[in-house]
């Protein structure tokens, strides 16, 4: 079939692109620009930004801010990895284990959904208050004391530290992890798997070699929607971190919000995308799923 | 029942309005994000009048005093969410004031944040134009800040007897109005030091008391940069109703050993509340609001005023430039200043009351509006403070935009968000 038959075949499913487009260019495309003439504005907010285009907003923001940035592609990395490992696990026990209690099963998983995201957050914080049970058990184990000494808490308390932070945003994102997982895990057919036994693969190489390559295109998907978010978020650091773990999103959240200097927030949010966009990139080519690439 | 005829110390009438005091909702709102104030954002970014305020009537917006004393069928104020007196969903001291004046009053709950608030309106304020407030209703600094850009129309002092009669003497000639020639106090707060007896063993004074070793990673500063910075001047002989960018640096410097020593936990706003209750925290800078609804229920709580000074914070009632009933609005904040009127707003608010006589009026109740005698409320001295602690009150000064954002740095450096 010709490349133009393809295209006036397509025809009647223009219009239905519409509504979709109108939202991506009235509450995307528009911000965008927005966000974008702002950063390289100076000036403030009573005196009114002027357009200047003064670029160094953009070394200023990267230089002045390098703490944050570097703390941010660890915490969500690490959050990444951790949602991860856990995650697969589950993903693969619903959908080769889960039987007739999968649908059950995956409720469960977006179940903490149903609840707000800060109200969650906030559950953590009493989780892991000082004089709680965990902190406590955690105490008398002596796992603090290790973990104090790899600077992973301080003080023998987990509330306010860089753990607390990383396990927040962990918890938070797990669902977006565990679900692309699933559907890939899901759809495998269970007969290359008998025929990789029936040529005396071992179990674990049986894995390896079929299980997971086939599930890697969820594994790209989800680390993406736990990533992406992660390096963004500010609210697990705000409400379960201290002075000393605030993210990338925090600084933007003061510059925005409390001290109105838009346009340095603006080059921040642009900065931080343009480094998600490139790394993205890459990850797609090393990962080589071309499906989603 | 309670929610009738509330006092600070009765639990349904503490949760039905302490579940989100004001400044909590300030709190969540910065937490919840920049989608609250993308409208504001968007505003600000376009220059243009997206704030969704009405421009029409241009014809009342000739000049100063030449409005006409004559009533308006309806009239628009704004205020913080949460902060005035309710009953049956209505509000029984605005029914008297439009019953009295034959008029209406659309009381707008649309403040969540001085900034917000002021990047929605500053584009129409600065173009010259009606906001379509006739009160609005800002914190000191902000309120400041209006006055400084001209964003506020003087009062007319003739038509306030009741304010000049019953406003309590230390508001007067406020660094941030030292003629008292634009702003009107709605209620008040103030900052002190909260902490938990049981885990000090002791009682804390001042706020050196704060940098104890012995409190280490547990003791939490506030999010709000005058309130924090405001205190450590006080405490290191600073007076912050008069203060310089060299001086924020020296409080600034106090502050930020206690960062890199980790003897500070966390920069909190109503946050601070949760983990003052539960042990968490030790010590903690707090607001006065917040504390008359934590302390009935947490008897190891203790409030204090630093010997060296507190700060004292309000929220204005004032009248933005070219406003179309701004008689209105006057015969509104005289009315307020009625103590029988401040007393009925008091009884549910719960913060400080600028208004002389509401304490008495509480003592025994006023039949003729509606009120029964609450004497918890009357004798609590985070509502209506002793002289003492309104004599040792400062007020952060109003800065430049250029000190403004300088404080704001070297504030940054401290939180991490610099």
């Amino acid at each position: 079939m010709g490349r133009v038959t393809k295209l006036v075949r397509a025809a009647p499913a223009y219009p239905l692109l519409l509504p979709g487009m109108l939202w991506l260019a009235v509450f995307f495309f528009v911000p965008m620009y927005y966000l974008l003439d702002m950063s390289t504005r100076t000036g403030n907010l009573i005196e009114g930004f002027a357009q200047t285009y003064h670029f160094a907003n953009y070394t200023d923001a990267i230089t002045s801010n390098k703490e944050q940035l570097i703390r941010s592609l660890i915490y969500a990395g690490s959050a990444t990895v951790l949602a991860f490992l856990i995650a697969y696990p589950l993903a693969y026990a619903i959908a080769f284990r889960g039987g007739r209690f999968k649908n059950l099963l995956l409720m469960l998983v977006i179940a903490p959904f149903f609840t707000n995201y800060l109200i969650r957050t906030l559950a953590w914080e009493t989780i892991l208050a000082d004089h709680g049970i965990v902190t406590h058990t955690l105490k008398t184990l002596q796992v603090l004391s290790v973990t104090d000494a790899l600077g992973f808490t301080s003080g023998e308390r987990l509330l306010a530290t860089p753990l607390a932070v990383v396990t927040g945003i962990t918890y938070n994102y797990l669902p977006f992890m565990t679900l692309p997982l699933y559907v890939s895990l899901e759809k495998i057919d269970k007969r290359l798997l008998e025929a990789a036994l029936d040529l005396y693969a071992n179990r674990p190489r049986a894995f390896f070699r079929i299980t997971m390559p086939l599930s890697l295109p969820g594994i790209f998907a989800g680390t993406l929607l736990t990533f992406i978010p992660a390096i963004g978020d500010y609210i697990n650091a705000y409400l379960l971190g201290s002075t000393q773990t605030t993210m990338i999103g925090n600084v933007i959240q003061s510059k925005f919000l409390t001290f109105n200097d838009y346009p340095s927030a603006a080059a921040l949010s642009f900065t931080l995308m343009a480094g998600i966009l490139v790394f993205i990139i890459i990850y797609a080519r090393i990962l080589g799923t071309e499906e989603l690439a | 029942m309670s929610s009738d005829q509330p006092s600070p110390f009765d639990l349904n009438a503490n949760l039905a309005r302490g579940a989100l005091t004001r400044r909590d909702l300030l709190r969540r709102a910065g937490a919840a994000g920049g989608a609250l104030s993308a409208a504001s954002l968007l505003a600000a970014c376009g220059g243009g009048s997206v704030g969704g305020a009405s421009t029409h009537n241009p014809a009342s917006a000739v000049g100063k005093v030449s409005y006409p004393h004559t009533v308006s069928p309806s009239w628009n104020w704004s205020n913080w969410t949460l902060y005035i007196d309710v009953k049956n969903h209505r509000h029984p001291s605005i029914d008297l004031f439009d019953k009295k004046y034959n008029t209406h009053t659309n009381y707008i709950e649309d403040i969540n944040d001085n900034e917000d608030f002021f990047g929605k309106f500053q584009a129409t304020l600065q173009a010259g134009q009606d906001i379509g407030r006739d009160l609005v209703t800002l914190t000191d600094w902000m309120a400041g800040k209006w006055v400084q850009l001209g964003y506020v129309d003087p009062l007319e002092w003739d038509l306030l007897p009741n304010v000049k009669q019953n406003l309590l003497p230390s508001y007067h000639g406020r660094s941030i109005d030292p003629k008292d020639e634009y702003l009107v106090p709605w209620q008040s707060g103030l900052t002190g030091i909260g902490y938990n007896s049981e885990l000090t063993g002791r009682e804390l004074t001042t706020v050196s008391d704060l940098w104890d070793p012995k409190f280490k990673g547990k003791v939490s500063l506030l999010t709000e940069m005058r309130d924090t910075f405001g205190l450590v001047m006080l405490n290191l002989g600073i007076d912050p109703s008069n203060c310089t960018v060299a001086d924020a640096q020296k409080a600034h410097d106090e502050i930020k050993k206690y960062v890199d020593n980790n003897q500070i936990r966390a920069f909190y706003g109503n946050d601070y509340s949760n983990h003052l209750a539960n042990g968490d925290l030790t010590a903690a800078m707090v607001w006065s609001g917040d504390m008359v609804q934590l302390l009935p229920d947490n008897p190891h709580l203790k409030f204090v005023v630093p010997k060296e000074g507190c700060m004292l914070w309000t929220d204005n009632m004032m009248i933005p430039k070219h406003a179309s009933n701004p008689y209105n609005a006057h015969l509104w904040m005289n009315f307020y200043y009625q103590p029988q009127i401040a007393a009925m707003v008091e009884d549910w608010v719960n913060y400080i009351c600028p208004v002389n006589g509401a304490a008495d009026v509480l003592k025994s109740g006023d039949p003729s509006v509606g009120l029964p005698a609450d004497p918890g409320v009357a004798k609590n001295p985070l509502i209506f403070p002793p002289k003492s602690t309104m004599d040792k009150a400062h007020v952060f000064k109003s800065l430049s935009p250029d000190e403004e954002t300088k404080f704001n740095q070297l504030f940054a450096d401290l939180t991490g968000t610099a």
